[in-house]
């Protein structure tokens, strides 16, 4: 199946943090905000909800943590991309790139530099 | 927050979640939540956990809609809750009178709770509009050996410390001023803030378009001519246009390009209009403070490591330079400081007691009522016991019912602080940060939701316990006659009652409190005269010559003088009850020197002749000014009464030296006459300590015009602009106000807490009054037959009032007692917010427990002759 329908937005955050990692819950928490450098978070109850479907969906599945990656404490669900969902993560960003294209034809998108 | 608490408010939250996730991921969800609450520091948390609540409920409800058509794993349990609550609602609706009074009082308690928490959101728990703002603090110089503790950074300091230390990833530095905007449409006085490049780049700022400064753009030789839009000023002269970026603009008539425009946001961002870089000089001074710096500390570094190492570097340089720097010490505040004051972030709090004990009072009284209800009802309660429901079931209902009406007064509460919060922002006192920014944000609703739970329970759980209690038998063959006449629940009844006074008598006096110290305040003597006296703000280019603003200053008095109306006209540099002020430390030449830590500090101004006499102020010893005193040719002043009390007790101080800037240039000066007192930087403070200089030969920029006589601001106005239009066309008029506005403004803040403090406490007191009253009313109800034995045995009517009162009473004086004491614990938390008056004024005190006491009795007396009214024959026909 092609996914050409928007991923949400969770969804495809979570695409982006997993990248081509193993990660844990809390792990894919603490990257998306290092992403967005602070200005965004994903909040326990949405990342949870997402997770649960993107599981069912075949987005991602459960794997076992990489050697030297488990972490003491409880025990955790790590996850990583299934073929399908970095389809699903490529058709997106191209998608985006398309709007953006258009966006930056509307000059709304000055070049920024910092 | 607590952990437990934050811990508990998820769990509950997360019951949102079908069963499903809730089986699979709970734990985990629960553990990362409890991680990421750890990652975050002091008043972030209480944000954290309500957001991730409001979070988990909506993820929750949309997940459950996502899956409806398959669920059907709990319809059994759904269905007898359903049942419950349409139950429930039939039962509200066939009372209206006590679901209305229900619902008004939860929402008039819930209501003041979402409005103010709104607040409390929006200006202490709302991040700053910074990256990982937890790694940014403030930075000031102390001077101990002065008695300074937070004192601005001096240039010299601030790149040393720029370039010496090792904790921060960068330090950033800002100078505040004012700069005319020419060139365009019209001329426009712009607030100014010079930063170093590094600046916004601590801060951790996206520009909306093009860049902030680069590295060297403040380097000794660069040019300076960049300029850093805020976005204020972007909107409002640009029209937000973003092709604004490489455009020239003139500054005080020099050309500078814009190289981009900052976001919205507070604080800093909207420090200044316009910023520019404030370039490195070679020779920097260190005997002038006027630099604000900030610094992001380096990943994993600590605030406390961060002070170690400035503290080094500041001995190092008082080692270096003994005679400027002697004493130097570094403060460091974290920016959770940055939004509100502590006196703001502590009024806050305050408030948000106040409306969590107004919706304690809120929900004694629904418990209260509800209770009266129940027994009213136990017949029919007992009717379904007996047919079969268990326990529990009772108690669920009666539980569903509250929590019904606390939905009730929840959504209508919501709609109220809708209202109060619109009201609020178009008011805008002044003073309370981001108002603008206030609004229902998920955090709370999520709060609301909160509120609404705790207040169903609250409301609910005495009754419920209560109908558990009800004993089947007896309720059936009386009927509900006798019942509810228990001693037990009569007592749990007063004890409601003397909570709901108490509660309300700490907040009645809390207001009251508050209003005598604005009264105090307003009526402390300001010395200067408001009446009749209007202050218009004018600013020149800083390019201007001293002979030139001597001139305007001329001109412009010669002008206004010869208008219709007007005695007379002065000008100062700074108007009174503006800001903090310029200071310098003072002593006596011909007096032994005071130990410098206890050099006092005066606040000066510069002034043209017929300033005291504009403001009503008498020169009670001296002359004054004349065109002939140029600035420091020679160094002439006059002073304040207080500074000739201090220096020269019982002498006379006319002809005396005056050491100014005492500790740093100490320049004598004559004192040539003396100014009755003031309190023109503060109404809140003592008089000031204020040392007048000439304005002639100054050359200074920014001038207020004080006009005194019979005219307005929209009359004066014209007459500047046709003035100013004919001496420069490119001078800014910025503002022209009463001085009675402008004193207002000064206390604007004080009285927005107040009025809102004495609106809550006012709904409080009307509610408690209603539970004295219906608690009242209603045991006389149940004791008409019992009053008709009384009279008909010969008691004389005003035994039986007193009786009646008597019982009323009670609780009443029990809750006044125990609210004093509660009032002096908590009103000792406002004395920061108190002026002229203590925490433990009697007459407040006083007034405020006899009003809460009389108007007690009041709503006994009514119930009482209620009671006189029994026909005494049909009342013993019943027994």
């Amino acid at each position: 199946m092609r996914f050409s329908a928007p991923l949400s937005p969770p969804v495809f955050h979570v695409l982006l943090a997993l990248g081509d990692d193993v990660l844990h819950g809390y792990a894919i928490m603490q990257r998306f905000e290092e992403i967005t450098r602070g200005n965004e978070q994903l909040l326990p109850g949405t990342l949870y909800v997402t997770l649960a479907r993107m599981v069912e969906q075949g987005l991602i599945e459960e794997a076992r943590p990489r050697a030297g990656e488990q972490s003491g404490g409880a025990p955790r669900r790590y996850y990583r991309l299934t073929a399908r969902g970095r389809a699903a993560g490529r058709a997106e960003s191209e998608r985006l790139r398309r709007l953006v294209q258009v966006a930056k034809e509307r000059a709304w998108l000055p070049e920024t530099a910092r | 927050m607590s952990e437990v608490l934050a811990l508990l408010l998820f769990r509950i939250a997360a019951r949102a979640l079908p069963r499903r996730v809730r089986e699979a991921m709970g734990d985990e969800m629960q553990e990362t939540f409890r991680a990421a609450w750890r990652d975050r520091r002091g008043g972030r948390r209480l944000g954290y956990a309500l957001y991730s609540a409001a979070d988990l409920v909506t993820a929750g409800i949309g997940e459950r809609w996502r899956t409806r058509e398959t669920s059907t794993e709990r319809r059994p349990k759904v269905n007898s809750l359903w049942q419950d609550a349409r139950y429930a609602a039939r039962s509200l609706i066939k009372t209206p009178g006590f679901s209305f009074v229900a619902v008004l009082t939860l929402a008039l308690g819930i209501g003041a709770n979402v409005s103010i928490f709104s607040i409390v959101n929006a200006v202490l728990l709302r991040p700053l509009p910074f990256e990982n703002p937890e790694h940014l603090v403030e930075i000031w110089e102390s001077r101990l050996d002065r008695g300074w503790t937070n004192s601005s950074f001096s240039h010299a300091n601030f790149w040393d410390i720029q370039d010496q230390n090792k904790t921060f990833t960068s330090v950033g530095a800002l100078r505040s001023g004012s700069i005319n905007l020419t060139g365009m449409d019209y001329p426009e006085r712009l607030s100014l803030g010079s930063v170093s490049a590094s600046f916004f780049r601590t801060l951790g700022v996206t520009p909306v378009a093009g860049r902030t400064f680069a590295e060297g753009e403040d380097g000794a030789g660069a040019d300076g001519l960049q300029a850093v839009l805020s976005y204020g000023l972007w909107i409002r002269r640009f029209g937000g246009d973003p092709a604004v970026v490489g455009r020239s603009i003139a500054l005080d008539g020099r050309s500078h390009t814009v190289i981009g425009v900052l976001p919205r946001g507070e604080p800093w961002l909207d420090a200044a209009d316009i910023f520019v870089p404030l370039r490195r000089v070679a020779n920097p001074d260190r005997g002038s403070w006027e630099l604000s710096v900030i610094g992001r500390l380096a990943p994993g570094g600590s605030i406390e490591g961060a002070r170690t190492d400035l503290t080094s570097i500041a001995r190092g340089i008082a080692e270096r330079f003994p005679e400027e720097a002697r004493g130097m010490g570094i403060t460091m505040a974290p920016s959770s400081a940055w939004v509100a004051s502590e006196g703001l972030r502590r009024a806050l709090w305050i408030l948000m007691g106040a409306v969590g004990f107004l919706l304690l009072i809120a929900c004694v009284n629904l418990a209260n009522l509800s209770l009266a209800r129940a027994t009213g009802r136990a017949r029919e309660r007992a009717l379904r016991a007996a047919l079969g429901a268990s326990k529990g079931r009772l108690v669920r209902q009666a539980l569903t019912e509250s929590m019904l009406l606390s939905a009730a007064g929840a959504g209508a509460g919501v709609l109220l602080a809708v209202g109060v919060l619109k009201v609020l922002r178009s008011l805008d006192p002044g003073g309370i940060p981001r108002l603008s920014e206030v609004n229902l944000s998920p955090a709370v609703l999520g709060f609301t939701a909160l509120a609404m739970v705790v207040t169903g329970l609250a409301t609910g759980i005495i009754p419920a316990i209560h109908a558990a209690q009800g004993e089947l038998g007896s309720t059936l063959r009386e009927g509900d006659r006798n019942v509810g006449t228990g001693r037990g629940l009569a007592r749990v009844r007063g004890l409601l009652v003397a909570l709901e006074v108490s509660a309300s008598l700490a907040l009645l006096i809390g207001a009251g409190l508050l209003l005598r110290s604005f009264g105090a305040v307003l009526g402390t003597n300001r010395g200067f005269q408001t009446g009749d006296r209007v202050v218009a703000e004018v600013a020149l280019p800083n390019a201007y010559e001293p002979t030139q603003v001597d001139q305007f200053l001329a001109t412009v008095a010669a002008r206004l003088t010869g208008h219709p109306g007007i005695t007379s006209v002065a000008a100062v540099s700074m108007r009174p009850l503006r800001g903090v002020g310029t200071g310098m430390g003072f002593a006596a030449s011909d007096k032994p020197d005071p130990p410098s830590d206890q050099v006092p500090w005066a606040g000066w101004r510069m002034i043209t002749a017929g300033y005291f006499r504009t403001l009503g102020v008498p020169l009670l010893r001296g002359r004054d000014f004349t065109p002939a005193d140029q600035l420091a040719k020679p160094w002439r002043v006059i002073i304040s009464q207080r500074i000739a009390d201090l220096l020269w007790p019982g002498e006379e101080p006319v002809g005396r030296q005056l050491i100014m800037w005492k500790g740093q240039s100490n320049l004598p000066a004559e004192v040539i006459g003396v100014a009755a007192d003031m309190r023109d930087w503060d109404l809140a403070g003592d008089p000031s300590y204020g040392v007048y200089f000439p304005y002639y030969g100054a050359g200074a920029s920014t001038i207020y015009f004080v006009v005194h006589g019979r005219t307005t601001p929209e009359a004066i106005r014209p007459v500047f602009r046709q003035l100013l239009a004919e001496i420069d066309a490119t001078i800014p008029l910025a503002r022209v106000a009463t001085l009675e506005d402008l004193v207002g403004e000064s206390v604007a803040s004080r009285r927005f807490i107040m009025l809102l403090l004495a609106a809550f406490a006012s709904v409080a007191l009307v509610l408690a009054l209603a539970g004295v009253y219906g608690v009242l009313s209603y045991a006389v109800s149940r004791r008409t037959s019992e009053i008709g034995v009384r009279l008909a045995l010969g008691a004389s009517p005003s035994a039986v009032v007193r009786l009646i009162v008597g019982q009323g009473m009670r609780p009443v004086v029990i809750g006044l007692v125990v609210g004093v004491a509660a009032a002096l614990a908590l009103t000792r938390l406002m004395t920061s917010l108190l002026f002229g008056v203590s925490p433990t004024d009697i007459p407040t005190y006083l007034a405020v427990a006899t009003l809460l006491g009389g108007a007690a009795l009041v709503s006994c007396y009514v119930p009482a002759r209620q009671a006189l009214g029994v026909d005494v024959v049909a009342a013993l026909r019943k027994e």
